[in-house]
């Protein structure tokens, strides 16, 4: 959005000054300008996001939509793609801890695999994928398209409306799909020890649930908060800063993607930093 | 018969439309990384007046209307829309001079996740607070039944043609009631037949809701039916004025270049 004050026009000597101060960061390869500029973009829009959650007016009706758009759509994807990581992981670590007389640990090793780290990974992983994508395509055409500049100009912030809405969307449902994935490749982990074993759905659970505690948790919700706020930021971003034409929305979608999923192991590493630090 | 006015101020020398300034344009000037788009734009819109601007492909027609309701920032100069001097409105009052001023888009900008329906509603019930659901859906049924659409009404956007999708895009901009409304391009794209529908909706809603517009096109036809007074962007300037039967009999290359 521009801000409309004589102040911030750019004149003819203000200009020059952006020019000179351009010609400053010329040594550096374009991809690293490009590079520092969308972090710059992406955090002034992060600013924008905290100044505008808190500014009526609420759309809570846009934020229930877009919970079950992306949210519950994404159950089928996320749960069979956590089914069979669980039940993958059981039937590789199996054949080794069955050598070393140590089968009855696989609940307790899958469960903590699971919780700690694959389980919030593999799920933020896949809605960067399916939730980032599709923000970052669908705002980039209603760029495009102009229905951005069309509310802008009915006097209704489009920010609140889109950006907003899309984040705490993600934001909250994120965890709840980390927490369904979890449940689910705990399901597959259990399938891969029935396979060629016979171990009562009971036995398995209480095994499971004294596996892990509350420090396993705690980090694996968290992160995945962070998880979904980064994919809603980032396609929200891309979409909304979008080039001209059907390229422009090409590139906010793929762009959206790849920055998402690399702030994901960027998240990743330091939560893990900061778990052990805590704990 | 008046000659083509070139090369001086464009005060309105019509004196049906001596009446209150609803835009004053003075000096205003704009462009994008170094290129001069509007270098020295003068103009007046008038209460219950429709001015039409032609002009060659990318000669900054856009530039010039987006510049009145704030999504393109001008370089320099003066520009007052409903008296209010937009270089000086905060985001806040920006916002309330832009419900105030209808923009109809080139091509809709319907919404598309949304039916026609949720598309009339949606300024409605963001911007008049105070009305009951029944208020709401019949200005909704009252607004497409004066663009003849009212069918439509749970169609989404993608089932419709691009001349219904431009009839509905006016109706939702009108359904707030504008004082001024700005067309861009408002017939690009469509039959003959369907841009005289859409001009004789604009000269309709004139009539009616006494708005003021300002109508950007290429398609003559459409300016003679609406235009009270017609300008060419030439330069970055709007220097050539007049109406349209005036401009038709110019010996100006440039001007005859539109006509011919």
């Amino acid at each position: 959005m521009i801000k409309l004050q004589r102040k911030n026009s750019t004149s003819p000597a203000k200009e020059d000054e952006v020019n000179e101060e351009e010609k400053d960061v010329s040594f550096l390869p374009v991809n690293v300008q490009d590079f520092f500029l969308t972090m710059g973009g992406l955090t002034k829009f992060t600013g924008q996001f905290f100044k505008n959650v808190f500014k009526p007016p609420f759309e809570f009706n846009e934020i229930f939509k877009q919970a079950y758009n992306l949210g519950f759509k994404s159950l089928f994807l996320v749960g069979l793609s956590a089914f069979i990581m669980g039940l993958v992981l059981t039937l590789q670590v199996k054949p080794t801890l069955v050598d070393f007389g140590a089968e009855s640990f696989i609940p307790a090793m899958v469960t903590i695999s699971i919780v700690r780290e694959i389980g919030p990974v593999l799920t933020a992983l896949i809605c960067a994928g399916k939730i980032g994508s599709s923000i970052g395509a669908e705002l980039g055409s209603m760029k495009v398209t102009e229905q951005i500049d069309a509310m802008l100009v009915s006097g209704t912030n489009p920010y609140n409306y889109i950006v907003v809405t899309r984040v705490l969307a993600t934001t909250l449902m994120i965890p709840v799909l980390v927490m369904y994935a979890d449940t689910v490749a705990m399901l597959g982990s259990f399938l891969g020890i029935n396979l060629d074993g016979d171990v009562s759905l009971s036995l398995f659970t209480s095994q499971v649930l004294s596996a892990i505690d509350f420090s396993d948790l705690v980090p694996s919700f968290s992160k995945s908060v962070f998880f979904g706020f980064a994919i809603g930021i980032v396609g929200c971003y891309m979409g909304y800063n979008a080039g001209e034409g059907t390229v422009g929305v090409g590139k906010a979608a793929n762009s959206s993607v790849v920055v998402a999923s690399l702030f994901i192991f960027v998240i990743d590493l330091l939560a893990v930093q900061i778990t052990q630090f805590f704990i | 018969m008046e000659q083509v006015i070139q090369g001086k101020s464009n005060e309105n020398r019509n004196p049906e439309n001596t009446g209150e300034k609803v835009v004053v344009a003075r000096h205003v000037k704009k462009a994008f990384d170094g290129l001069v788009i509007l270098s020295n734009v003068n103009f007046n819109l008038h209460k219950k007046e429709n001015i039409v601007v032609l002009g060659k492909s990318g000669t900054g027609k856009s530039v010039l209307i987006k510049s009145l309701v704030g999504l393109v920032e001008p370089d320099e100069g003066e520009l007052k829309v409903l008296g209010k001097d937009i270089f000086n409105l905060d985001a806040d009052e920006m916002e309330d001079l832009r419900r105030e001023v209808g923009y109809l888009f080139q091509g809709g900008a319907l919404y598309d996740s949304m039916n026609v329906c949720k598309n009339m509603e949606f300024p409605l019930k963001r911007q008049v607070k105070k009305l009951s659901k029944g208020e709401i859906k019949d200005l909704v049924e009252e607004s497409l039944e004066s663009v003849g659409l009212i069918e439509s009404m749970r169609k989404m956007p993608s089932e419709l043609s691009g001349g219904m999708k431009k009839r509905i895009a006016l109706a939702r901009t009108l359904i707030l009631k504008p004082k001024i409304m700005l067309y861009d391009e408002p017939t690009t794209g469509l039959d003959p037949v369907t841009s005289r529908e859409i001009s004789n909706l604009i000269m309709e809603m004139k009539e009616k809701y006494a708005i003021s517009s300002m109508i950007i096109t290429h398609d003559l036809a459409c300016a003679k039916l609406t235009a009270d007074r017609m300008f060419i962007l030439k330069d970055g300037t709007l220097d050539i004025e007049g109406s349209y039967d005036e401009l038709e009999q110019s010996d100006d290359p440039w001007v005859r270049a539109f006509f011919d």
